[in-house]
Parts: C-alpha cells; sequence; structure tokens
C-alpha cells in the first residue's frame, strides 16, 4: 500500500525510452497513389447524361423549330426589346441605390423620425408583390388623372408612360431591397473603426465615405450583385403593363406566328447572357474591393476579366 | 505639450453610474498609468478626454480649455463639431485592437487625416509619416496593408498614426491587452522611449512592471472613482487602501 514511487521521484530525471529503431529500413514506395475518384466520374456521367437529355428534349421535339429560334434571336423587335430591358435594369438600379442608400442610412441614424420614415419604407416595398407595384404605378391615371400643382400640371398618362411606370416600381422595389444591404453593410464595420476616425478628428462625412463605405463596400458587393440579377430578371413583369421589354416584344412576336415556345426560349438565351455577364461584372468588383487581403497595392490592369489573365493572382493574394 | 484636468465627473450610461465623480490631473510632460479592475470606468474616462464622450456633470480641460463644451450665457453648451475635431487633432489615441484602417496601406493610414484637414500636403505627410514610421522601426512597412502586419507591428503603426497631428497629449487604452506575450515588449519599448521625450501620456493598462518604470503617477481606479494615486512605488509597494492590497495580490 506504498503510493507509488512519489519519495524517491524528487529530482531523478525522468527516463524516457529511446525511440526504437526498426532493425532496417523497410523497402518503402516514394509515389503517391492516384485513387480514381469514381464517385465523382459517376456523378460527371449522370449530370452530362441529364443536360444532354434536357438538351435533346427541346432540340429533337417535333414542336419545336429551332429555325424559328434562331430567326427571332437577332430580330430587329426583340433587339429593341433587349435594349428597353437593359434600360429598364440599369435605371431602375441607378435610381434604387440612390434611394436605398438614403434610405439605408435613415434605418441606422440617431434621429428617431429618420429611422421610422426609413423602416416604414422598406416595410410597404418589401412587402407587397413587385407585379402588384408595377400595375400600380401603370394604372396610376385611374387614381390621379392629372399630375401636378395650381396651373403646372399635365395628364397622367402622358408622363406615366409604360417606361416610366415600369422604371418607378422596380427602382422603388430595388431600393428597398438596397437600403437593406447598405444597413447590413455599415453595421459589419467594426464600432472601433468609427472611434478611431473620430479621435482622429474626421468628420461625419469623411468617416462613411472613406472608411466606412469602402470596408461595408466588400460585404455588400455580393447581395448587391444578386439584387442586380434579381432586377434584370424581374424587367420582364413589366410585360404586364406592355412595357416594351424583352418579353413584352417575343410575346407580341408570338402572338402574330404561333411560336410561344420558340419566342420564350430567344428571352431566356437573351437574358441568360444578360446576367453572366452581370455576374462577371461582380466578380470584379469583388475582387477590387477586397484590397486589404492583397500582399501588395494593385498596379496594373484594373479592367473587368482581368482575373481571367492572371490565374494564380487569387490565390497568391490570398490571406495566409 | 498639454496638461489635463477632470474636475468631479460624472458619466452614466443609461441608468448604470460608470463614473462618480472622479478628480485628475496631469501636468505638462506628466506620464500617468491608470490601472484597476475591468469595469472600473478607465476606458470611459480616457474617452472623456477627447470628447468621444460628454460627462453628465464635471468638467474636462484641455490645457485649460474645457473639451467638447462651451461656457456661455451661465450654461455649457455642446460645441459645434468642427472645433470639436480641432481640438482632437491635439489628442493622439491608441486603441487596444489598434484599429487601424484595413483597406488602407499603412503609408494612407497615416497620411489620411493630416491631408484631409488641410494641416500638411500629401508631400510633407508622406515625408513625417516616413520619419515616424522609421522611429516606431518600420521603415519599410509603408506599402503593406495592415493585415499582413503582426500584433505588435499593427500597435506601432498605430502609435505612429497619432503622432502625425504632433499632438500634445497621447492617450492609450490597454496598447498591449490584445498582443501575444512575446509581442509585447517592442510596442512597450516606443512608449517608453516616447515618455522619455516629454509628452503627456495617460496610459491604462495591465502591466504593472512597465507602470512602475515609466510612470510618474499611477492612478488606481474602481467602482468609478479614483481610489488611490501617487508614485509608482508608493502606490505599487506601499498602497494605503485595502482595495489596491487586493488588486496588486491577484495579479
Ligand atoms: N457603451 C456602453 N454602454 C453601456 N455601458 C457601457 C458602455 N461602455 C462601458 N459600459 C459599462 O461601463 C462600465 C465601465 O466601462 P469601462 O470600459 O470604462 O471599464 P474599464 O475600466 O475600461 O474596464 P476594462 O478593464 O474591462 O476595459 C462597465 O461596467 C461597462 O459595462
Ligand atoms: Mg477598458
Amino acid at each position: 500500500m506504498t503510493p507509488p514511487s512519489a519519495a524517491e521521484g524528487g529530482d531523478a530525471v525522468v527516463e524516457r525510452p529511446a525511440a526504437a529503431e526498426p532493425a532496417s529500413r523497410p523497402e518503402l514506395p516514394d509515389d503517391l497513389a492516384r485513387g480514381f475518384p469514381i464517385g465523382q466520374a459517376i456523378g460527371w456521367v449522370v449530370l452530362v447524361a441529364f443536360v444532354a437529355w434536357l438538351l435533346w428534349l427541346f432540340l429533337d421535339n417535333p414542336n419545336l423549330d429551332m429555325a424559328v429560334v434562331r430567326h427571332n434571336l437577332f430580330n430587329a423587335n426583340i433587339l429593341k426589346g433587349l435594349r428597353n430591358t437593359l434600360m429598364f435594369a440599369v435605371c431602375a438600379e441607378i435610381a434604387g441605390l440612390v434611394i436605398g442608400v438614403i434610405v439605408g442610412f435613415g434605418r441606422l441614424s440617431a434621429v428617431r423620425v429618420f429611422r421610422t420614415a426609413a423602416w416604414l419604407y422598406v416595410w410597404v416595398f418589401r412587402s407587397t408583390p413587385l407585379v402588384v407595384q408595377i400595375l400600380l404605378w401603370g394604372n396610376l391615371a385611374l387614381l390621379l388623372p392629372k399630375l401636378g400643382v395650381g396651373p403646372w400640371h399635365t395628364e397622367t398618362n402622358q408622363v406615366m408612360t409604360p417606361f416610366v411606370a415600369g422604371v418607378t416600381a422596380l427602382a422603388l422595389h430595388e431600393a428597398a431591397y438596397i437600403a437593406e444591404i447598405v444597413r447590413s453593410g455599415v453595421t459589419s464595420v467594426p464600432e472601433g473603426q468609427r472611434e478611431a476616425a473620430a479621435a482622429l478628428g474626421l468628420s461625419w462625412w469623411v468617416t462613411q465615405r472613406r472608411l466606412i463605405l469602402p470596408q461595408a463596400l466588400r460585404v455588400m458587393i455580393p447581395p448587391a450583385g444578386s439584387a442586380f440579377v434579381l432586377l434584370l430578371k424581374s424587367t420582364s413583369l413589366v410585360v404586364v403593363i406592355s412595357g416594351g421589354d424583352l418579353l413584352t416584344e417575343a410575346q407580341n412576336i408570338a402572338s402574330v406566328n404561333m411560336h410561344t415556345i420558340e419566342l420564350l426560349l430567344v428571352a431566356t438565351l437573351w437574358f441568360l447572357l444578360v446576367t453572366s455577364v452581370a455576374a462577371v461584372g461582380q466578380r470584379y468588383l469583388e475582387r477590387r474591393y477586397d484590397r486589404q487581403n492583397r500582399r501588395e497595392p494593385v498596379r496594373g490592369p484594373r479592367w473587368p476579366l482581368g482575373h481571367l489573365g492572371r490565374g494564380t493572382s487569387r490565390k497568391a493574394g490570398a490571406r495566409a | 505639450m498639454s496638461r489635463v484636468d477632470l474636475w468631479g465627473v460624472e458619466l452614466s450610461y443609461g441608468t448604470e453610474q460608470v463614473l462618480k465623480g472622479v478628480d485628475l490631473s496631469v501636468a505638462d510632460g506628466e506620464v500617468v498609468c491608470v490601472i484597476g479592475p475591468s469595469g472600473a470606468g478607465k476606458s470611459t474616462l480616457l474617452r472623456l478626454v477627447n470628447a468621444l464622450l460628454l460627462p453628465d456633470r464635471g468638467h474636462v480641460l484641455l490645457d485649460g480649455e474645457l473639451v467638447g463644451r462651451r461656457a456661455r450665457g451661465g450654461r455649457l453648451h455642446a460645441m459645434p463639431e468642427r472645433d470639436v475635431r480641432v481640438q482632437r487633432k491635439k489628442i493622439g489615441m491608441v486603441f487596444q485592437k489598434f484599429e487601424l484602417f484595413p483597406h488602407m496601406t499603412v503609408m494612407q493610414n497615416l497620411c489620411l487625416a493630416p491631408v484631409i484637414h488641410k494641416d500638411l500636403t500629401p508631400a510633407q505627410a508622406r515625408e513625417r509619416a516616413t520619419a515616424l514610421l522609421a522611429r516606431v522601426g518600420l521603415a519599410d512597412k509603408h506599402d503593406s496593408y495592415p493585415g499582413r502586419l503582426s500584433g505588435g507591428q499593427q500597435q506601432r503603426v498605430a502609435i505612429a498614426r497619432a503622432l502625425m497631428p504632433d499632438p500634445g497629449v497621447l492617450l492609450f487604452d490597454e496598447p498591449t491587452s490584445a498582443l501575444d506575450p512575446e509581442l509585447v515588449g517592442e510596442v512597450l519599448s516606443v512608449m517608453r522611449e516616447l515618455a522619455s521625450e516629454g509628452i503627456t501620456m495617460i496610459i491604462v493598462t495591465h502591466e504593472l512592471r512597465f507602470a512602475r518604470d515609466v510612470a510618474d503617477r499611477i492612478v488606481f481606479m474602481d467602482g468609478g472613482v479614483v481610489v488611490e494615486e501617487g508614485v509608482p512605488a508608493e502606490v505599487l509597494d506601499r498602497p494605503r487602501s485595502e482595495r489596491v492590497r487586493t488588486f496588486l495580490e491577484r495579479v
């Protein structure tokens, strides 16, 4: 019943057994095995087969006339519709950004009445279907036949063309989402940054513009990019007020030649192209505002697609 | 160089009174270390000195001039933001978490404020920044982004940034608490050098050895008041109050 060797332990050096030497060094291969990823291979086969089957459904379908698709892809009216769709999206995005930034900062204001007004805005425009908002703006004349005050007024329908109504509805709706994106971006910047800026004697305006927004943008660009892609697609909703967009034009043609599916396919192809370009733009912006994760300040080309030519630079610059 | 006076300063966050009548004077060129347990109100005290907070009661003065407020018609009025910003240039602040601007290079971090205030031309700012970076031992890091620097290097950049407008007072809020132990020394040695050059410094710190070495005076705070103050040997070796003694035993 003696306690285990505490007494003799003292400051005696504990002896460790020497690492056992293998009697002889066994022959070991140097090459690393390259396993064949059988699971992944099956996945690829299934994916390719599935996509091929979908394409075949389209291409080898007696009800689908690819010649009509080809013929209408560059139809003058389709191209005009495409231009209108882009105009809708770009105008609505610009106006939406301006309003959204103001509303977003309103939601963060120290002044309660601003916060409430901004919250109300977001609540209204996010809580009603976009298509309803488009219809409301498009039919504004039913509610207010004349616009303006006193001697200065005109027929509502002269101002609220389908284009103006569509842009207004899309912009106000987009602004509500931008406002939320701005709010989350700005709150993602640590409070200490504002304190440091104040301690340096920087004004609110300089602090926001030079310090908070550039940092917030990194967080804001991915959701803002998604919002823009969504907006691009949502422009097709102006078909309900005959907005003259891509889908409206496609349907107009279809109503004459009865090739509904073919013309929907034409619209689809153009949307795929346009949204893909937008996605590339988003990636470029993301990289641009990711400056702090690079080792050195960026010199050299800053044009879109720049990353395609410098395949490894992204990895080299990523935080270790 | 500047002097700082706090007279009967009280401050509450909502209903919680954090400072309950603090009197503290820091003379020209004096180095004061503020110690005390967590929640004592040390950070709050520093924020009052550069008007990041305004006291509910009492007065904060820089070189005999009210900070963030102005007396008119027998009342205290908040100073216009513009004037507060001018005052803040005379006060440098160094934070526990450095608070460098991560999207700007070291050089841009240093030059931003003086150039925006038009106190220096960009060329003058760069020249001054280069000199200050050399002084904190980072002459080769101009173009680095803060994320690429070690904690100790970042804090030394932050000190250089605080020195850019040539402030009369430097405030430090636990400047080494966020650092790995082996990086603490390089920051303290920069601070030690500044202290020997006669700039007024108020340092909140848990580094008692450092405080003993550089402080002209040690201030012990607890529960929103100054419990004890005196030269380091007095406060650290022969504290009069029980609270200081138990605090020193614990650290
Ligand atoms: N912005 C704030 N809002 C509400 N309460 C706060 C705020 N900042 C600090 N407090 C409270 O005020 C008290 C004092 O805080 P302060 O940061 O000044 O303490 P401190 O002495 O610096 O402590 P530490 O050593 O932990 O940094 C604490 O109880 C804290 O919870
Ligand atoms: Mg603190």
